[in-house]
């Protein structure tokens, strides 16, 4: 545990000075920022930083995570000959890296709004949105660890990342609105909130649009859907569907790593 | 060039009638010190025509039923009580005027529709400069012909729910009514009509009503200007009506799952002119409309700034402002046998190369999104998806995507002015 910890410690100083990492968190920032410049309005500002979110963070977590974990093959190799679990290893740098771009995606986001300085009308609401950029981060940082674990080759591991990541922000949208449209003589309030349970992307989404007055659009399906997934048990279901989002593929990466031939 | 008028013979004898009778009139004062001490003991010794005056104080008298022609003024606004038990004041008398005075309490009951001041089957009432407080109904007039409700200020119970409170302004059955500048909050609904003609509902202001601001049904021929609906449960709804007017209103804040700025339901040959419409859901749904002018309005970040269904035809939209809503337009059916022409949309992309302040190529209001929802009410879940984002996108870039025919031939360039009197 404590080599553990060690090991994220190093992960995370070495990743901080990745300069392309920094410019991540400053376009995170800029977009925020011009956001607000550009509109005094906060629910606007939240919308659009949502849809940037839903966007940006599962791409560039996703494509810097497999990156990284083919970048530094040699590395893990190398440590590996020295005695440390391959277990230990593999969450540590899958923790530092969650970290770090949790972590700068935050700071990016926070020093957008410190333009605003801080009196926010809808502090609520950015905090959801905060969370939902975290867990977009670990589920796209654990996906993309399975993807570097399955495949030996760079190029099938980053084309598998970019991969779910046009699903789950595309084509899985795009599947439930073919259910829809298939099954609309049926009531669907239900089936479709199992639909989105299998997105992390939809979760993120509607964790924030729920919590918004947006969601009045939804109209009377939108009561069915927020009484599912905007009460506190549904809530807690979205929420404990994104923690497993988090941690299924990185534990399945995790079982893999341990007996792989490498 | 003809003589100068003189007047009819018999002016002079008109006139000492008339002297004689105000003679005859007198002013009843009411108070706890007075020689009378009851305004039931008050109107028990009036005549037709006589006023009573009731000083400051309360009054706890159960049903105060006013049965003869008399002006009840309340001087310093004296309370009547109902304690929750009684109707308050009840008038049956023609030509009666209940001003001044602050009525509180009234009874629940399922059974009655128990008022703080009912009128039943009289003509030529006033009621004006009143405070309501706390009454399950407030103002209640039926059979009613030629009253004025005007200047009165009227809260609700605040109960937590519209089955435990009336309407604000309730009438069944009347005929030339004018309704002006009373201020309704926390009732049931604002103002509700039902069988009401030729009645003109100016200047009043509904806020925060459990469910409508204004809700009215088979009334024909009723005017509604210059009225404020802001923050009720569900907005506005107007049924099953024809003929009516409405100008110069401003709907706002009307914000919730089944909630509209105005409702129009089985409307026909009606005037919706010169209106705001803003931060409403749905600023205006269209079921059943017939040949009705939505003109010179302004529609202003609403989530949908019209839904026109199918069933409504031979409407026409013109000369309108359309300013960031979510959606300009929904509707559930790709033709439509509506007009739309000449409004201005802040989403139009187009250009005009003849500089005639009319854009050359159509706008298409209906997004295929809105569409797609409209019919699929469960595909409401992808709201704010990337995959919606790209749809529009899509649409823009490619004419042929879009699902519905409905389209605006020449869309306005510019803002339309228009005047709205504050």
């Amino acid at each position: 545990m404590k080599k553990s910890l060690e090991l994220l410690l190093y992960e995370l100083a070495h990743l901080l000075r990745i300069k392309g990492l920094w410019f991540y968190a400053l376009s995170v920032a800029g977009v925020s920022a011009a956001f607000f410049f550009l509109t005094g309005d906060e629910r606007k500002v939240l919308l659009s930083l949502l849809s940037f979110t839903l966007l940006a963070v599962p791409l560039v977590s996703g494509f810097f995570s497999v990156s990284y974990f083919y970048d530094t093959k040699e590395f893990t190799e190398f440590l590996l000959a020295q005695p440390v679990g391959r277990g230990e290893l593999l969450f540590a740098r899958w923790a530092a890296l969650a970290l770090a771009l949790t972590l700068l995606y935050a700071a990016g986001v926070a020093a957008g709004l410190t333009l605003k300085g801080f009196s926010l009308q809808e502090k609520a609401g950015f905090l959801w949105l905060a969370l939902s950029g975290t867990f977009l981060t670990l589920s796209f940082c654990s996906l993309a660890f399975l993807a570097g674990v399955l495949f030996d080759d760079k190029a099938k591991g980053v084309s598998a990342v970019l991969a779910a990541w046009l699903y789950f922000t595309l084509l899985h949208d795009a599947l439930i609105l073919t259910v829809v449209y298939l099954f609309k003589d049926y009531p669907l309030e239900k089936p479709v909130v199992l639909l989105t349970l299998l997105s992390p992307v939809d979760l993120a989404r509607l964790l924030v649009v729920l919590r918004l007055d947006v969601a009045a659009l939804m109209g009377l399906t939108g009561t069915v859907i927020k009484e599912l997934l905007g009460s506190f048990k549904g809530t807690l279901l979205s929420i404990s569907a994104l923690v497993l989002w988090s941690l299924v593929p990185f534990t399945l990466s995790w079982l893999l790593f341990r007996k792989k031939d490498l | 060039m003809g003589r100068p008028a003189s007047p009819p013979p018999h002016a002079p004898l008109l006139l000492t009638l008339l002297l004689a009778a105000l003679s005859f009139a007198q002013t009843l004062v009411v108070c706890k010190d007075c020689r009378i001490t009851s305004i039931k003991k008050a109107l028990e010794l009036a005549k037709d025509g006589d006023t009573i005056l009731v000083k400051g104080g309360t009054y706890r008298e159960g049903t105060i039923v006013v049965n003869k022609r008399v002006r009840l003024v309340g001087e310093g606004y004296p309370t009547l009580d109902g304690q929750r038990k009684y109707e308050v004041l009840k008038v049956t008398a023609d030509g009666v005027t209940v001003e001044g005075f602050r009525i509180v309490n009234s009874g629940v009951s399922e059974l009655e529709d128990l008022a703080g001041l009912k009128v039943e089957g009289a003509s030529g009432c006033v009621i004006k400069d009143n405070l309501f407080e706390n009454n399950f109904w407030a103002v209640y007039l039926s059979g009613v012909r030629g009253c004025r409700v005007e200047d009165n200020l009227i809260k609700g119970s605040g109960e937590q729910s519209e089955a435990y409170t009336g309407n604000g302004i309730h009438l069944w059955h009347c005929e030339r009514v004018l309704i002006r500048r009373n201020r309704i909050e926390g009732h049931r609904d604002g103002i509700y009509l039902e069988f009401v003609k030729d009645s003109l509902i100016l200047e009043n202001e509904a806020r925060n009503n459990w469910r409508y601001g204004l809700h009215f049904m088979f009334s024909h021929g009723n005017t509604y200007a210059r009225n404020l609906f802001e923050r009720n449960g569900a907005g506005v709804a107007v049924m099953y009506t024809k003929k009516v007017v409405m100008v110069n209103n401003t709907f706002r804040d009307n914000w919730g799952d089944s909630s509209y700025g105005l409702l129009l339901k089985a409307i026909t040959d009606s005037l919706v002119v010169n209106n705001r419409f803003y931060r409403n859901t749905v600023g205006i749904l269209m079921d059943e409309c017939q040949r009705t002018l939505i003109k010179e309005n302004d529609f202003v970040e609403n989530g949908w700034a019209v839904k026109l269904w199918a069933n409504s035809a031979n409407n026409t939209i013109t000369y309108n402002n359309f300013l960031a809503n979510t959606f300009d337009f929904a509707t559930n059916s790709r033709r439509s046998e509506n007009e739309l022409r000449r409004n201005y949309w802040s989403a139009y992309r187009g250009y005009d190369l003849n500089r005639d302040g009319i854009g050359d190529v159509p706008y298409k209001p209906v997004k295929l999104f809105a569409y797609i929802v409209e019919n699929n009410p469960a595909a409401s879940v992808l709201l704010k998806s990337p995959l919606v984002e790209l749809l529009n996108l899509a649409e823009e870039a490619f004419p042929a995507l879009t699902a519905v025919e409905l389209k605006d031939p020449e869309p306005l360039l510019r803002r339309v002015e228009w005047r709205f009197y504050e």
